[in-house]
């Protein structure tokens, strides 16, 4: 239940065993069932998310109804509306969950906890700001000034298991493209091989 | 509309449930039915399907995937203040909130629940006992925010909470 939590924090600190024993009461696990939610808009982001399993989707809905995605969240990864999480405002996002999830919720009282009592948690989670904006940065970038194909591509080289587990519609979403684009893209790149 | 959380009952067993049960579905809750009776279950969230279309209600036979799926974990009689019971769940209840619900028949001076927040230390545990014959119920915990949780879901149950400042006073009404 905490494997994927351990392995990340142990790649940038190192704790011992009776610290991570703790680091676990601070979080509340849950099992989330396809299509369910955590967070839909308007509510307060009262957790910020790690996931053990399956995959989450944070998106906005616009005016029109249409969907936008900030981000997926794969085994490993982070999902929160940091705004709402920080400062109890309501949520501009929507999360939920693209397969069958297990993920762990810590609330902002247990997260100032965890890194008062366990400060080498100060670092990891340092890194792991620094490494999302790095990768924000380069994904408004690349939508500004990328074509299509070169967006799909970068997006296949980071998460290499995201069309077999991501719907088409959602990944041409994601990317800012067509479905029929998207579509053309890839049958192209196939016949390339 | 905010996300609807997910409540877990644990030991439904008798016709004080089916009300609790219906009145719970028609607040902004997906229930989850806990017991090892399957037929009992399937008759509950038939009626209650029936009493609130578009309730979103499942019984479930795996007591630890019911607390792993619930935001709230509701325990139902005496028996599931067991302490097996407890020590199965305790890992799916971390940081959880955890309702003790003591329905006694009659008078007070024969309840025979204990408190259980020893037993589940990184849960908050807030107990909640009424008799049958009034729509009181008492409720003590040591958290003040799930002590408001718990005074919300007894109002939309149909009941008038009262806080008690302990476990013990609740033994002594």
């Amino acid at each position: 239940m905490y494997e994927y939590l351990h392995q990340k924090t142990r790649e940038s600190i190192s704790i011992t065993d009776e610290d991570f024993e703790f680091v676990k009461t601070l979080f509340l696990p849950k099992k989330l069932r396809k299509r369910q939610y955590l967070l839909q808009q308007s509510d307060i982001c009262k957790y910020t998310t790690f996931v053990e399993k399956g995959i989450l989707r944070t998106y906005t809905v616009d005016k029109e109804g249409n969907d936008h995605i900030l981000q997926f969240s794969f085994e490993g990864w982070w999902a929160a509306d940091l705004y709402s999480y920080f400062t109890e405002e309501p949520s501009l996002f929507n999360i939920e969950a693209l397969e069958d999830c297990e993920v762990l919720l810590i609330t902002r009282a247990s997260w100032d906890k965890l890194l008062e009592k366990i400060p080498a948690f100060e670092r990891y989670f340092r890194i792991l700001i620094q490494n999302n904006l790095i990768a924000t940065q380069r994904r408004l970038m690349g939508s500004l000034s990328e074509t299509a194909e070169e967006k799909y591509i970068k997006l296949i080289h980071n998460f290499p298991d995201c069309i077999q587990r991501v719907p088409q519609y959602m990944i041409a979403s994601y990317l800012g493209i067509t479905r029929e684009t998207l579509s053309r893209i890839r049958s192209q790149m196939a016949n390339r091989k | 509309m905010a996300a609807k959380e997910t409540i877990a009952l644990v030991g439904i067993a008798n016709e004080i449930c089916t009300g609790l049960v219906n009145k719970l579905a028609q607040g902004n809750y997906r229930l989850l039915l806990v017991s090892n009776d399957e037929k009992q279950l399937e008759q509950l969230s038939n009626q209650v399907m029936q009493h609130t279309p578009g309730a979103e209600v499942e019984s479930i036979d795996c007591v630890k995937n019911g607390c792993w799926e619930a935001d709230i974990i509701v325990l139902l009689g005496a028996a599931n203040f067991e302490e097996e019971l407890i020590d199965r769940i305790k890992v799916f209840a971390t940081q959880k909130l955890v309702v003790g619900i003591s329905v006694h028949q009659g008078k007070i001076a024969a309840f025979k629940g204990k408190n259980i927040q020893h037993l589940l230390p990184n849960s908050k545990v807030v107990h909640v006992f009424n008799t049958s014959a009034s729509t009181e119920a008492f409720i003590a915990g040591d958290d003040a925010e799930a002590i408001q949780t718990v005074s919300d879901l007894t109002r939309t149950v149909g009941y008038h909470p009262t806080t008690v400042d302990s476990f013990q006073a609740i033994t002594k009404l």
